[in-house]
């Protein structure tokens, strides 16, 4: 175990493998941070669908959750990457036009997006039936539209409810990237496999790298845990009691 | 891109089988070994020796917050190296991969099935 490793070149690079290393976990980073974005909003809207009186609204939620979670992520990865362009010509003439490393990280956003959605959708609903049937009930008495109740009554509180296992699919989107590199995405996971063909200092790369996850994990825990302490409502459910789990 | 070929599904069905056959072996091993791992952390985790949960916590968080992937390959690649370290043999030993992969999903596994257990107790 010699960790001056990574301060060596890379062959045919410009830069030591810490450089390279540090640019996969760039790659990681800025894909889980989109990926992250079009979860929640998708998620969010699935998750509320499902909670709908709409039967119809219900049904198109469950059935994207069972879909997108049934699969395993990285088949999801290939049918995006590879057979979607095979089958809808569209695709396949926009993504040629495309660099490939675009295409990967397009492809991997996309696909991390929609496969964290199902879940994130889960953990909405549950926080929306969380509530009690009260509150709902209250919010249709004070006249307000089903839109409104949502708004102003239930999504305030089950967005807060939901906050710990949020937290848990968050680190999962992160270290779900990793999956990306069966694409060829050069994020951290690639980046760490390839020193280890490169050097065969496996095990300096794979510390290194796992030193890195482990980090990123701690930093996004305790970022949720501060955002949960921030938004508690006062003496309301876990409010005031903040900290991770 | 041609024309879908459908037929091609048809002719590796007995090697797509195989597949299906490995990956239900390996998910009832890796089940059955996780909960049983999975409880003996649990348990470590809920003792009264210091030394014993906190190492049974420091297992699961360092299981909980790295990639599957990451997992899979250290075991593969770095397993015989340490198992050579530690038997001092003169050559690495020969672990394959599917052993090496029971033995990856049961400690993985074994991390999450503690946490359920500990929530469980």
């Amino acid at each position: 175990m010699n960790p001056a490793i990574l301060l060596e070149q890379v062959p045919d690079g410009d830069g030591t493998w810490l450089m390279s290393l540090a640019s996969g976990l760039q790659y990681t980073l800025v894909v889980a941070a989109f990926a992250w974005i079009i979860a929640f909003v998708l998620g969010s809207i699935l998750g509320v669908m499902r909670t709908t009186e709409n039967k119809w609204a219900v049904r198109l939620g469950n059935a994207y959750v069972e879909l997108f979670r049934n699969i395993p992520l990285i088949v999801q990865f290939f049918v995006w990457y590879f057979v979607l362009p095979g089958l809808v010509p569209a695709v396949k003439a926009w993504v040629v036009s495309l660099d490939p490393t675009t295409h990967q990280f397009v492809t991997a956003i996309v696909c991390l997006g929609l496969f964290t959605a199902a879940r994130i959708s889960e953990q909405v609903r549950s926080g929306i039936q969380a509530l009690p049937r009260g509150q709902r009930m209250a919010g249709y008495a004070m006249g307000l539209t089903q839109a409104q109740t949502y708004q102003y009554v239930l999504l305030p509180v089950a967005y807060r409810i939901v906050i710990p296992p949020m937290t848990s699919e968050l680190m999962n989107l992160i270290k779900n990237t990793a999956v990306a590199f069966s694409i060829g995405l050069v994020e951290l996971f690639f980046r760490t496999r390839e020193m280890g063909e490169l050097t065969f200092r496996y095990f300096e790369a794979f510390a290194a790298a796992t030193l890195t996850y482990v980090i990123i994990a701690m930093l996004a825990n305790r970022i949720m845990a501060f955002i949960e302490r921030r938004i508690a409502i006062p003496g309301f459910i876990s409010g005031g009691v903040g900290g991770g789990h | 891109m041609g024309e879908l070929d459908f037929s091609i599904i048809g002719r590796t069905l007995p090697y797509l089988w195989k597949g299906l056959q490995y990956t239900l072996q390996l998910t009832v091993v890796a089940a059955i070994g996780g909960i049983i791992w999975g409880t003996l952390l649990a348990m470590a985790r809920l003792s009264s020796y210091k030394v014993l949960s906190l190492a049974a916590a420091g297992y699961v968080n360092l299981m909980r917050s790295v990639p599957l992937l990451l997992v899979i390959f250290w075991f593969y690649f770095l397993s015989p190296v340490l198992l050579q370290w530690a038997t001092g043999a003169d050559r690495p030993p020969q672990i394959g991969a599917d052993r090496s992969a029971y033995i990856t999903f049961i400690l993985f596994e074994g991390a999450y099935f503690c946490e359920i257990m500990r929530a469980g107790i």
